[in-house]
């Protein structure tokens, strides 16, 4: 698996669910200035992923076929 | 001589002759009694005001009935009439059956439904919550339908960062509902990293999407640990697979809608949630940039003296106040003695005198008191308010006390 590949085993939604913490947390406003400076950093780095993961993103469609009483994936093709 | 039939010969000539003179008829009336064995053969009454009669329908006529003959149902029923020769008794053989107030297909949708209602498998309670952002999704319905085409579109310009796996299955037909049925269960046994299924077909008549009003399928979605979203028809379409999946779409494109946020709507909430951690960061640092002001402009930071001077301050007002409270206290006293004055000066003689009283004395100076300190002739001063009389005593007398 490559790295972005492992990159996205990281839940899209967990991600999502930190970075809103992120800005919670820097919203908050009680966080001293470097760690608030820690906060945005990391933040504004998961947005970034999180926003190429979602631009670059393509949908993976397989379908799912019986061979010899064994279930396999194969890529799907549309029939026109 | 008479001829006798045996029992045997009647029963069989009685059977033969009911067969030939009813091979086929509808017969109209109310089913009770109603027993299906494991056979697979159900053996009722069929019964009006008046009469009943003993039907059976095999299993081989059973298979195709859509809804189950139940007690108290009144319907038609297609049948031969017979003559069970063990016993001897009238029997008919039924070849299809149907309901006689509704159509058999509405009939069967009510009595499944009544059915898993009442085991709970519509319960809001049973309703699994649906993943706010699944990232591998399956989908159960036929490759050659629109439903799929419509599916794949939706979730690729709403979310395309998912991976699909389609079970292809037939969505119409008698093989459907055991194809739907067994797909999602190995859909859950070989796949359980799948976070959501869509189940479901595109629009067609009420026998075309018969396959969802199936109680295997039903049974099949109530019991996916996957969280289930059927699509079935059109809108108006509802059939039992919408009411026991955990959410029901009108359609298979708004399944899709349903199971998947909007990327754009998303991209935007992490543009807005970025913009945000700049304007928070650039207020920490601006009000700590207000608290070091504020600091640095501190009097005593300004210059120490301050603290010095604070206090000396104080000592000068005070000093200050003191002739003052000075003065009042004098004020004070004045007023005193000008009041004692006031009260000694109502005891003078002379304020005495001033009402018209006298005071007379002797040539000594002694004063006269009583008459009989004086003689005739005895030359007495008489001290008025103003100045004083010198004069004689010309008599004297004491009267009363």
């Amino acid at each position: 698996m490559n790295k972005s590949g492992a990159a996205k085993k990281d839940s899209f939604e967990a991600s999502l669910q930190k970075l809103e913490e992120l800005v919670r947390e820097l919203e908050g406003g009680e966080k001293g200035l470097e760690e608030s400076l820690e906060i945005f950093e990391q933040g504004i780095t998961l947005a970034k992923t999180l926003a190429q993961q979602l631009q670059e993103a393509k949908q993976k469609v397989e379908v799912l076929t019986q061979q010899n009483g064994k279930s396999a994936k194969t890529p799907f093709t549309e029939r026109r | 001589m008479r001829t006798a039939l045996t029992v045997s010969q009647l029963a069989a000539a009685v059977h033969d002759i009911l067969e030939g003179a009813f091979p086929d008829v509808w017969v109209e009336g109310e089913i009770s009694n109603c027993k299906t064995y494991p056979s697979g053969h159900t053996y009722l009454t069929l019964k009006d005001e008046a009469s009943q009669l003993r039907a059976v329908l095999f299993k081989g006529a059973a298979w195709n009935l859509r809804f189950r003959l139940e007690d108290g149902l009144k319907v038609l029923a297609r049948a031969r009439v017979s003559c069970y020769p063990p016993r001897g008794d009238l029997q008919l053989i039924l070849s299809a059956v149907e309901p006689k107030e509704k159509g058999s297909l509405q009939l069967a949708f009510e009595q499944l439904k009544a059915k898993l209602e009442a085991e709970g498998l519509f319960e809001a309670s049973r309703k699994r919550p649906l993943p706010r952002i699944p990232q591998r999704l399956g989908v159960v319905t036929s490759l050659q339908g629109a439903a799929l085409r419509d599916i794949l579109s939706v979730l690729g310009r709403r979310w395309p960062a998912l991976e699909i796996l389609i079970a292809p299955v037939s969505v119409q037909g008698e093989a459907a509902k055991d194809e739907i049925a067994s797909a999602i269960e190995r859909l859950n046994r070989q796949f359980p990293e799948l976070e959501l299924l869509l189940v479901g077909r595109g629009g067609g008549s009420l026998e075309d999407l018969w396959a969802f009003n199936e109680e295997v399928v039903a049974r099949a979605i109530a019991a996916s640990r996957i969280p289930v979203i059927s699509c079935v028809g059109h809108e108006t379409d509802t059939t039992i697979s919408d009411f026991v999946a955990d959410m029901r779409a009108p359609t298979p494109s708004a399944a899709a809608e349903l199971a998947v946020p909007d990327r754009d709507a998303v991209l935007e909430q992490i543009e807005s949630s970025a913009a945000g951690m700049e304007a928070s960061l650039r207020h920490a640092i601006e009000r700590l940039g207000q608290r070091l002001e504020a600091l640095r402009r501190h009097p005593f930071l300004q210059s120490p003296y301050r603290l010095y001077e604070e206090r000396m301050r104080r000592v000068d007002e005070l000093y200050g106040r003191l002739p003052e409270a000075m003065r009042r206290r004098l004020l004070h006293a004045d007023k005193d003695l000008a009041l004692q004055a006031q009260r000694l000066d109502a005891f003078s003689p002379l304020k005495v005198l001033g009402r018209g009283y006298a005071i007379a004395r002797k040539a000594d100076g002694s004063i006269v008191r009583s008459s009989r300190q004086v003689r005739r002739g005895e030359a007495l001063s008489l001290r008025l308010a103003e100045g004083q009389i010198l004069c004689e005593v010309s008599d004297e007398q004491v009267r009363g006390g």
